[in-house]
């Protein structure tokens, strides 16, 4: 049981998917043990698959699925259960999804907003623009925060059919109280769509050494093996990774190249791989446990990262704490991570010709591997610790509260 | 002798080859039904070839509904009585050869199969490979003649993660139809047995329907004032290789080659491409015009000097044969039939799939020469005419089905 008093930080997460993704239940854990009180809602009772965190209240609001029928049924409950709390806010809310249009989306949005009527918290965290859009007039019930990732920021607002979301992040900038950029990079691509500088803050991921650290003992079994740890979809940018490693067997170098991830565009990975008769040298593994990933990355040489777009990689992180030498497109925050020529390489986006040249010198210089390794860990326990992580998210929650 | 056609949808604009085979076919005197997922009886009139003959509505059949499954609970037996009457013996047959395979999901199968079996077809054609997996044993259930056609995406990456995807495809189908040899050489590393029957028909094109307006293109050098005119048609989507085009184009503007370079077509990959058009600073001088309806690609095929197809996975590509018979040299990457699509040096050039810079080298030899580009676009439209013709290629499905009954009646 956890007492609230006036100086705890109320914080309400918003938009989380479930269960929540590993970095934000980090985040979650840290803001915990720092005191904060965190509020997060899930589509059903959490089951015994989640670890309760102390501080940590779970708000169960139903998705909006199932029949028409339950789907009216739920949002009179909600009406009624809101205007039970406030009656004011309520009506409010009603209205707003009324002058929103959309006449489809009129009860949708309002059954999404509801559950939030009446209750109140010291912030309103949304992880994601995109949630902040959707849940646009929450951001009227205090201060909020929103954070920029990657993608929402990135590359959709070039999308011309995302039009209400390139136009949602000039709203929401301007009505948060402040907003969380992950890296300096994606701060100056947000600058663009109207996010005030004076209020945004950059703090970047974080991992922890603890858990992700080179094995005790690695034995050179004269095979170069690179490894890439994400999601397969088209901005990883897997196709020029394999072209890179098509031109490292040709010149010779044993590699074996091991890409963990699943995603949509798993045929074109298999169709690339065969094209390019890499069947021997590519091992593609799906989704693994954690365990497993950190087991692949301890036996790995080096770490490579093809995307065409990151906000800023954690894999890339979790690579370097593992003690691996990186090579890494120039996207993005990348340049922030890696610096070239110390903890590893950066190349161009889209340019498998520098990419296995970087990889190529790794393999012929072990002790460049063993350097820009050793480096790699020691920029991560300097620059990207779980405690800095933490204690920047509470200053920054309790500098707008 | 009754044929029936399985296709997910028709009639559909980016299957129009489907249109023409079908009706061709009608004409050449066979008994043709269509059986596909979604009858577009309402899209009809924008195809040429159908506008003409309504009659022919009758002989394209939706299969019965299966959304939402309390409909299809309630139009099984309906469904059920309307095969019966229609084929009596048939239905039997079919019963018996189903039931020790599949069991009480047999009634389930019946359903989806229920047009078919009431079709009493003599050769059954599944128009794509992947459409054909889960239902060869239709073969012995119909006990009819059995053939599919391998178009590209079916045979370079459809189920490559199971190794006997199509296995009992291979050991079913009487006869297999190719776009090309190189797809042949792909269904063979696939597993299929070489002496499989087999035929390479190529598509085909109406070229009555790809007329220049102009009788030959003017001979326009190209300047700033007259950039170069550079167009792709094909959906957004990963095989087509636009990250590659869109580099290519990059690389010609670096080149102080100016250009425009329009892309019609819609799909998944609008995102990246936009992005990428902006990661690259193309956004002045490419442009996505989106999906559009067939006179609209000839009027834009009209404007155009060059058509740049840069795919990495392509059956054959119907685009490139049009952009041809509208006189237009290709600048086409390797990617599976296109090098037996463009005959390389006459009627465009072909280079290494995924190799921007040797499309952006053969996209500057043609701005640099008009005549170049002239004299391709007239051996495209010639060869076309010559080896891409409706009548060649009816002929050739003609013979290819005959054979094919011969075959399996010896």
């Amino acid at each position: 049981m956890t007492t609230t008093s006036f100086s705890t930080l109320r914080v309400l997460f918003i938009g989380v998917k479930w269960p929540p993704e590993t970095f934000l239940a980090r985040l979650m854990r840290g803001l915990a043990e720092r005191g904060v009180h965190v509020t997060l809602t899930a589509p059903n009772p959490p089951d015994v698959r989640w670890q309760p965190i102390p501080n940590v209240e779970i708000l169960v609001t139903h998705s909006w699925s199932g029949s028409a029928v339950a789907r009216f049924a739920r949002t009179g409950g909600r009406l009624a259960t809101a205007s039970a709390r406030s009656l004011m806010e309520t009506r409010h809310l009603a209205n707003v999804a009324r002058e929103q249009g959309a006449a489809s989306r009129t009860i949708e949005n309002l059954y999404r907003w509801l559950p939030f009527a009446g209750r109140s918290w010291d912030v309103i965290y949304f992880p994601w623009n995109a949630t902040a859009i959707t849940y646009l007039p929450l951001m009227d019930k205090g201060p909020s925060v929103i954070s920029c990732r990657g993608t929402q920021v990135n590359v959709s607002p070039h999308n011309p059919q995302r039009a209400e979301l390139r136009e949602g992040l000039g709203i929401t900038f301007r009505k948060a109280a402040a907003v969380h950029c992950v890296s300096e990079a994606i701060q100056d691509e947000a600058i663009k769509y109207g996010l005030d500088k004076a209020k945004s803050v950059v703090i970047r991921p974080a991992v922890d050494p603890d858990v992700f650290r080179p094995a005790a003992k690695r034995e050179s079994d004269g095979v170069f093996r690179v490894i890439s740890t994400g999601d397969v979809i088209w901005r990883k940018g897997y196709e020029y990774a394999l072209a890179a490693v098509r031109r490292l067997v040709d010149e010779g170098v044993p590699v074996r190249y091991d890409i963990i991830g699943n995603g949509v565009e798993t045929q074109r990975l298999l169709y690339t791989i065969r094209d390019l008769r890499l069947e021997n040298h590519v091992c593609r593994h799906g989704r693994l446990a954690p365990l497993d990933v950190l087991d692949r990355l301890q036996q790995a040489d080096a770490f490579l990262l093809s995307s065409l777009s990151e906000g800023i990689s954690n894999a890339v992180l979790e690579g370097m704490a593992c003690g691996l030498p990186v090579v890494t497109t120039r996207v993005g925050g990348m340049a922030e991570a890696v610096t070239d020529g110390i903890e590893g390489f950066l190349v161009p986006a889209r340019d498998e010709v520098a990419m296995a040249e970087a990889l190529s010198a790794l393999w012929h210089r072990p002790q460049l591997r063993e350097r820009m390794g050793v480096a790699g860990r020691e920029r991560i326990a300097r620059d990207f610790r779980l405690s800095d992580q933490a204690d920047a998210f509470v200053r920054l929650f309790g500098s707008v509260a | 002798m009754r044929l029936v056609l399985v296709v997910p949808r028709f009639p559909r604009v980016s299957e129009t080859f489907i249109v023409n085979k079908f009706v061709g076919l009608i004409n050449a005197g066979w008994d043709i039904h269509i059986v596909c997922g979604k009858a577009a009886l309402d899209e009809w009139d924008n195809f040429p070839p159908l506008a003409e003959r309504p009659e022919l509505k009758a002989r394209v059949h939706g299969q019965w509904r299966h959304e939402p499954r309390w409909l299809a609970l309630v139009l099984w037996l309906p469904a059920f009585l309307a095969t019966l009457v229609r084929a009596p013996r048939r239905v039997a047959r079919y019963w018996r050869a189903v039931w020790p395979r599949f069991g009480w999901r047999s009634i389930k199968q019946f359903y989806m199969d229920a047009i078919v079996v009431g079709l009493q077809p003599d050769i059954l054609h599944f128009e794509f490979g992947a459409l054909a997996v889960g239902r060869t044993y239709l073969k012995a259930a119909l006990g009819c003649c059995l053939s599919v056609s391998f178009r590209g995406y079916d045979i370079s990456y459809a189920g490559l993660e199971n190794p006997d995807h199509y296995t009992s495809l291979w050991k079913d189908a009487d006869a297999l139809h190719v776009l090309g040899r190189d797809l042949w050489q792909q269904v063979l590393r696939r597993g299929c047995p070489p002496d499989k029957l087999h035929a390479f028909i190529p598509p085909a094109i109406d070229v009555n329907f790809f007329n220049i307006r102009r009788s030959e293109r003017p001979l326009v050098p190209i300047d700033p004032d007259r950039p170069l005119r550079i167009l792709s048609v094909g959906r957004l989507e990963w095989v087509k290789g636009y990250e590659y085009s869109l580099r290519a184009v990059q690389l010609l503007g670096e080149r102080d080659i100016p250009f425009e370079y329009r892309i019609i077509g819609d799909g998944a990959y609008l995102e990246p491409l936009t992005f990428t058009r902006h990661e690259m600073g193309l956004e002045a001088n490419v442009h996505f015009l989106g999906s559009r309806p067939h006179p609209d690609v000839l009027e834009q095929m009209n404007w155009a000097d060059v058509f740049l197809h840069a795919s990495v996975s392509e059956g054959f590509c119907n685009a490139v044969l049009e952009a041809q018979a509208m006189q237009l040299p290709i600048v086409s990457s390797n990617a599976d039939g296109l090098a037996e699509n463009v005959a390389d040096g006459r009627t465009g050039f072909i280079v290494p799939r995924r190799d921007p810079a040797a499309l952006a080298d053969r996209l500057a030899d043609l701005a640099d020469d008009p005549a170049l580009r002239c004299e391709m676009g007239r051996v495209g439209r010639e060869r076309v005419e010559a080896h891409f013709g409706l009548p060649q290629q009816i002929a050739a499905f003609d013979r290819f089905y005959r054979e094919m009954v011969t075959s399996h009646a010896r």
